[in-house]
């Protein structure tokens, strides 16, 4: 009893007020995930085969159409252009997948190997394994073009994927698949966002995309602890921060290093307007399961 | 200068949109010489149909009897069932009675196998790419009701 009615006479630390909101944000933010996952864990693939349905049109020479995987792609384009990738961070469901790994393997890794810190590959190393999903994209575009794309069939770990989420099993011809997904699987569980960091065309097509500079991060670099990498350390996809905004394609909009930072140095200029971040990703998640249903993503409507 | 990225990025999309201008104006070209050839192809393939219907009304060697029949199999997400009208011993009609399992983006991928079925009078039509799953579910349970309506 008293104990409580001193914490409700002391001011709240800062640090303690930091540590609640970003549980909080980090609750919201799983919330929203699940959402996603379960009302349209098919939307990274269809804005996928959007852009393979370009490539195949142009490679063999006929007119393109709007037809609904084109639609996909432009909205997800369009929304990605508007509000930075936050449907990487909060509605893809690989995506969501590589975090669910990442966090049991954490569990698993502190509560029952006792280790005390998570198993991660070196910084030093992310930039330049990131560039690999370049090749990747360059890779799966050219072989559509050329129509050799129906040759790969069943090698793509998200076919094997989207069956689990049809809650079917694969069959054995996907068995190409299959095995790519266990190492994806693996690769999950040693890196934060192994997959899309260093092999999503999709997410490799999205970093060019935040153009709007309302759509990124905002950094007031100088107002910064010195010394300090806190937002640094706690990026899933290794950003070093240290620019004054955050420009890279890279950054997935998860909102994790806002939270971390002592000094309040990192917002989307929308924070103004929004004045709280939960209320600014509820708004933009918002946005997203509007145009889902109206894309056709959502599996129950 | 403050946005200069933001207006190189801008200007690096507008030269991207452009460059699909001239090759749609191409291939729209193309296409419509081909339409012209395939028109005139279709025009002897008609009469050429027109004849053997004849021919085949006479004999009545249609495979199917009429009917309302229904079909389903497997698709993405479920079971996708149809209901196929046979009339004259032709498939007049394809219609969609059950396909709940399926997202609906994928599913107006392949309406327009309803189309090429109806036209081609068989399911002999080529799968969607990207919505393999859901061709197949609608071209296996198109079979199965076109099985049953066998003579
Ligand atoms: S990078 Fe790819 S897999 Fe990762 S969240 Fe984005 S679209 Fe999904
Ligand atoms: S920069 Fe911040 S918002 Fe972007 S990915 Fe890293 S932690 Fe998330
Ligand atoms: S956490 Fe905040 S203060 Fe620390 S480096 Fe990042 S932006 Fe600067």
């Amino acid at each position: 009893m008293d104990q409580q009615n001193e914490q409700v006479k002391k001011p709240v630390p800062a640090s303690v007020k930091r540590r609640t909101a970003n549980r909080n944000r980090a609750m919201v933010r799983a919330a929203v995930q699940v959402l996603f996952f379960v009302t349209m864990p098919g939307a990274f693939v269809a804005g996928f085969n959007g852009i393979k349905y370009i490539f195949r049109t142009m490679g063999a020479g006929s007119v393109l159409e709007i037809n609904s995987f084109a639609m996909v792609l432009i909205g997800l384009g369009g929304f990605t252009v508007l509000f930075g990738r936050f449907f990487c961070g909060y509605v893809c469901s690989f995506g969501a997948l590589g975090d669910l790994v990442y966090w049991l393997s954490g569990i698993f890794q502190k509560k029952i190997l006792k280790k005390r810190k998570q198993l991660s590959l070196p910084k030093q190393a992310l930039p330049v394994l990131q560039k690999l999903k370049y090749l990747n994209l360059a890779f799966i575009v050219l072989m559509t073009a050329a129509g050799l794309m129906d040759s790969l069939q069943g090698t793509s770990p998200w076919d094997v994927f989207s069956r689990f989420t049809a809650l079917k099993l694969p069959t054995a011809d996907y068995l190409p698949g299959i095995i790519c997904l266990i190492l994806i699987l693996i690769g999950m569980a040693v890196q934060s966002r192994f997959f899309c960091q260093f092999l999503c065309p999709l997410g490799a097509f999205f970093t060019v995309l935040p153009i709007m500079p309302f759509a990124v991060l905002h950094r007031d670099a100088p107002n910064c602890l010195k010394g300090c990498s806190a937002c640094k350390n706690t990026c899933p996809v290794g950003l070093k921060l240290e620019t004054d905004g955050i420009r890279n394609g890279e950054c997935i909009s998860c909102g994790k290093c806002t939270g971390v930072c002592p000094k309040n140095n990192l917002q989307y200029p929308a924070d103004v307007v929004f004045k709280n971040e939960i209320i600014y990703a509820l708004f933009r998640a918002a946005v997203f399961f509007a145009l889902g249903v109206w894309l056709g993503l959502c599996r129950f409507l | 200068m403050k946005y200069r990225n933001f207006i190189t990025k801008v200007l690096c999309f507008m030269l991207v949109f452009a460059a699909f201008v001239p090759y749609q104006a191409k291939a729209s070209r193309k296409a419509e010489e081909e339409a012209e050839n395939a028109a005139e192809i279709a025009e002897v393939e008609a009469a050429n149909r027109e004849v053997r219907r004849q021919m085949a009304d006479a004999e009545k060697t249609s495979p199917y009897a009429d009917g309302v029949y229904e079909g389903t199999a497997e698709g993405f997400g479920g079971p996708v069932s149809v209901e196929v009208t046979i009339d004259g011993g032709d498939i007049t009609e394809i219609r969609l009675l059950d396909v709940s399992g399926e997202d609906p983006a994928y599913l107006m991928q392949v309406e327009s196998l309803l189309d090429r079925m109806l036209q081609t009078q068989g399911v002999d039509v080529d799968t969607i790419s990207g919505a393999t799953f859901t061709s197949k579910g609608l071209i296996n349970a198109v079979t199965e009701a076109l099985r049953k309506a066998l003579k």
